[in-house]
């Protein structure tokens, strides 16, 4: 029987003694695309910033089963936090200069993860990151260009290859699309969609595009001022939404 | 306790015994834990930071009346920094000054290690600028100190491949990183790469420090210390097709001068102690002087 | 002995609008009926009967206030009224498809990959998947130079045709219809009509709305008369 890659148990969390996140459970399995939406303020972020052991709740656990044993994510001392998030995890944000180190070349963005992991073969270093430039649809030429010359666009595909480069089962992502043009989005929406896909993780996806999370995710989470107010198939949810924001967050869509 | 020597108005060696125990105890922990920047409340001291301040600290804080001091600058023994601070002690603290490698039984040093082999009993103090090897990509101290703690040392070969990436090889021609102990990652400040292999396994004790970083760092006789690199782009040092004009030395690290208006060079050992043994030998050199 | 694949018992399915001030409407009103396997079940009505709603909650895609559906997948029953989303997707992706009058694009796949998609997703070899999906856009009357072209800039009849081919070409048992003609040609028409029939041969329970009563009398065994819940509390 199939277990839970990730299960978030009863999450309580408050900055100034004012809650932000309230009696928040769920679980993610393993090659899911899970959507998270809810204007901003509901506390999608803040709740990202938990699951993926970033930020320490009041209270509540997040446990990951990646290989098999169950760890609480808040228990682990901050070294196997950290080497978990920089193997099993990936973090894709909503603002490349936060995910990315921008003064550094494509190249090396890539292969900071397989260097700290040991990894100090530079040819090989190489063509893995050529390798993963090629899956992420920019030119090898840039290879040695530092993202600070990229656009928008590029910097978010770089970001999902430097993540993506020691094979995690499960990868958080805060607004990936936020601040591209449409066309944009779009493109990146398609090579996320591949990718996930090709590669059988699950995803915990953070967005205020209901149209992006109907694209790519299976099962959608609705959250305001700081609970799950709905949750279920996203068709389901979407087309179907039982509680009044939900309804109010699908009816602000315009319908063609 | 007043260690005053005969008609001197300072303390001995110019800092006060409270501020020396504080500085040593920061030397002995950084001993214990090689290659672990340990921070130490950096003094003013009568000249500016950059001039040597954490290396003029710790000598004094090691050094006793029967020490001999010998001080370089840019391997040499006669440039202004190195003569200031050997009068600086010599005035402070009576000691015995010596430009003999083989003699001193403290070497403060920015640049070079000697090229003569050290022995056990001997003291290096190095002038640090910038003890962190880190700090280029990683701004913020807490997140550095996280790495050193964790062992997290990515981010140390993003910078290697940066290198190899722009110029086809390891470009850092001084203050090369090293791997102390199998442990930290460490900045061996700004010594040629040449003298790296020196680092490793030497029988004296080396100390380094920065005033005004006011970190102090150690490697203990007989460490292992490696310089960072890639399989396929191993550490090498700088070598010259020339050899010194003045005792004819073919592997001592060489300083290029400019001797006429026409372009004339000559190159002469960096290490001025090491090149006039050798040339009171007998000359063995290409000299054209 | 025939086995009923889906069974509807007694379903109801209120809409609540809570952006207008709690209007509550009502979709569907104790509704039951039975799908055998092999036969094609017409779901029949006035506009606004809740045809359309009534395949919505078999597929999941629609909540019911009450009332049971359970349908057959895997061999086991699964009350989808119950089911987890998990199970929904599991059952989906083996038992049933749904084909309606439009196709959700996503842009930059191509209708190859459109169609090919839930045999991929149901772990064929891609090349083998390919290859139906092209038989089957073949037979359906899709110019080959479109294959390999992004739907987002077909007509109506091609998109229609499009989504068609993704809803037959994973053999499931169950299949549900919402006006799979509605802008088609004759010759279409007509290969969808087979497509229908060689789905039954097969064993397939479907149900199905049909705008087209030639369509309708030629593939349908049975009629349910679905009628407007209001008129219907009038009586």
């Amino acid at each position: 029987m199939q277990k839970p890659l990730l299960s978030v148990k009863n999450i309580y969390k408050e900055f100034n003694r004012r809650p932000v996140c309230r009696e928040i459970s769920f679980d993610v399995w393993p090659g899911e695309i899970l959507g998270l939406v809810g204007e901003s303020g509901s506390g999608k972020s803040t709740l990202l910033n938990i699951i993926s052991g970033c930020l320490k709740p009041e209270s509540g656990q997040v446990i990951y089963r990646g290989d098999g044993c169950e760890r609480d994510m808040h228990a682990l001392t901050e070294g196997r936090r950290r080497l978990l998030q920089r193997t099993e995890l990936g973090f894709v944000r909503q603002n490349a200069s936060e995910g990315l180190r921008l003064n550094v070349s494509a190249g090396a963005n890539i292969g900071e993860r397989l260097m700290a992991g040991g990894a100090r073969n530079f040819a090989k270093l190489r063509r893995e990151a050529e390798n993963w430039l090629d899956k992420v649809e920019i030119d090898k030429s840039r290879l040695d260009d530092k993202p600070l010359i990229y656009s928008g666009g590029m910097r978010q595909r770089l970001q999902i290859a430097r993540n993506l480069v020691t094979s995690p089962k499960l990868v958080f992502m805060d607004e990936p699309t936020g601040g591209l043009d449409v066309s944009v989005q779009a493109r990146l929406l398609d090579l996320l969609r591949g990718l996930v896909a090709g590669l059988g993780l699950a995803v915990v996806l953070v967005t205020h595009d209901l149209a992006a999370a109907r694209l790519l995710s299976e099962r959608l989470m609705v959250m305001q001022a700081g609970r799950i107010v709905e949750s279920g198939l996203t068709d389901q949810v979407l087309d179907d939404p039982q509680h009044s924001y939900t309804q109010l967050l699908v009816a602000s869509i315009p319908q063609f | 306790m007043n260690r005053r020597p005969e008609g001197n108005l300072y303390n001995f060696a110019y800092l006060d015994e409270n501020t020396k125990r504080m500085i040593r105890r920061a030397i002995l922990k950084a001993v214990a834990v090689p290659g672990h920047q340990t921070p130490f409340s950096s003094r003013e001291m009568p000249m500016p930071y950059g001039w040597g301040t954490g290396g003029i600290q710790v000598t004094a804080a090691v050094i006793g009346p029967d020490d001999t001091l010998k001080v370089i600058d840019q391997g040499s023994d006669d440039t202004t920094n190195a003569v200031s601070i050997r009068g600086f002690f010599a005035k402070t603290a009576g000691v015995a000054v010596s430009a003999r490698t083989e003699e001193a039984s403290i070497i403060q040093t920015r640049h070079r290690i000697p090229e003569t082999p050290l022995r056990e009993g001997q003291i290096m103090v190095y002038q640090v600028p910038l003890p962190e090897p880190l700090r280029q990509l990683e701004p913020r101290e807490t997140e550095t100190r996280t790495l050193h703690g964790l062992n997290e040392y990515g981010l140390m070969h993003v910078k290697l491949y940066e290198d190899i990436a722009k110029h086809g090889q390891i470009a850092a021609s001084y203050d090369y990183p090293v791997m102390v102990n199998d442990r930290y990652i460490m900045s061996p400040s700004p010594i040629p790469r040449f003298d790296n292999p020196k680092l490793d396994h030497s029988p004296a004790l080396q100390l380094f420090g920065a005033g005004r970083e006011k970190r102090i760092y150690a490697i203990p006789p007989y460490t292992k210390v490696k310089s960072l690199d890639f399989e396929d782009y191993p550490f090498t040092v700088q070598s010259w097709n020339e050899r010194c004009a003045i005792c004819g030395a073919e592997n001592s690290y060489l300083d290029e001068l400019v001797i006429d208006d026409q372009g004339g060079r000559l190159f002469v050992c960096s290490d001025s102690d090491f090149c006039r043994k050798r040339a009171e030998a007998g000359p063995k050199g290409a000299s054209r002087a | 002995m025939p086995a009923a694949m889906i069974k509807i018992e007694n379903i109801s399915k209120t809409f609540t609008l809570h952006q207008q001030g709690g209007v509550r409407l009502k979709a569907l009103e104790a509704v039951s009926l039975t799908v055998e396997a092999g036969e094609c079940l017409a779901v029949n009505g006035p506009s606004g009967a809740g045809k359309s709603s009534l395949l919505r909650c078999v597929y999941g895609n629609y909540l019911t206030d009450s009332g049971r559906i359970s349908i057959v997948h895997q061999g086991q029953n699964l009350e989808i009224n119950a089911a987890s989303p998990r199970q929904i997707m599991a059952a989906r992706l083996k038992t049933m498809a749904y084909v309606s009058q439009f196709l959700a694009v996503i842009p930059r796949v191509s209708a190859l990959n459109i169609v090919a998609e839930p045999l991929i997703k149901a772990g064929e070899d891609p090349k083998e998947a390919a290859g139906q999906a092209a038989e089957l856009l073949g037979r359906l009357n899709i110019p080959r130079r479109l294959w390999a072209v992004a739907p987002a800039t077909f007509s109506g009849g091609e998109r229609q045709r499009v989504n068609i081919a993704r809803g037959f070409v994973k053999l499931k048992p169950i299949l549900l219809l919402d006006e799979p003609t509605a802008s088609l040609d004759k010759a279409n028409r007509r290969v969808v009509r087979d497509l229908i029939e060689a789905a039954k041969e097969r064993g397939a329970a479907i149900m199905g709305i049909f705008h087209d009563d030639e369509i309708r009398n030629t593939v349908a065994d049975r009629e349910h008369l679905l009628v407007r819940p209001d008129h219907e509390s009038e009586n």
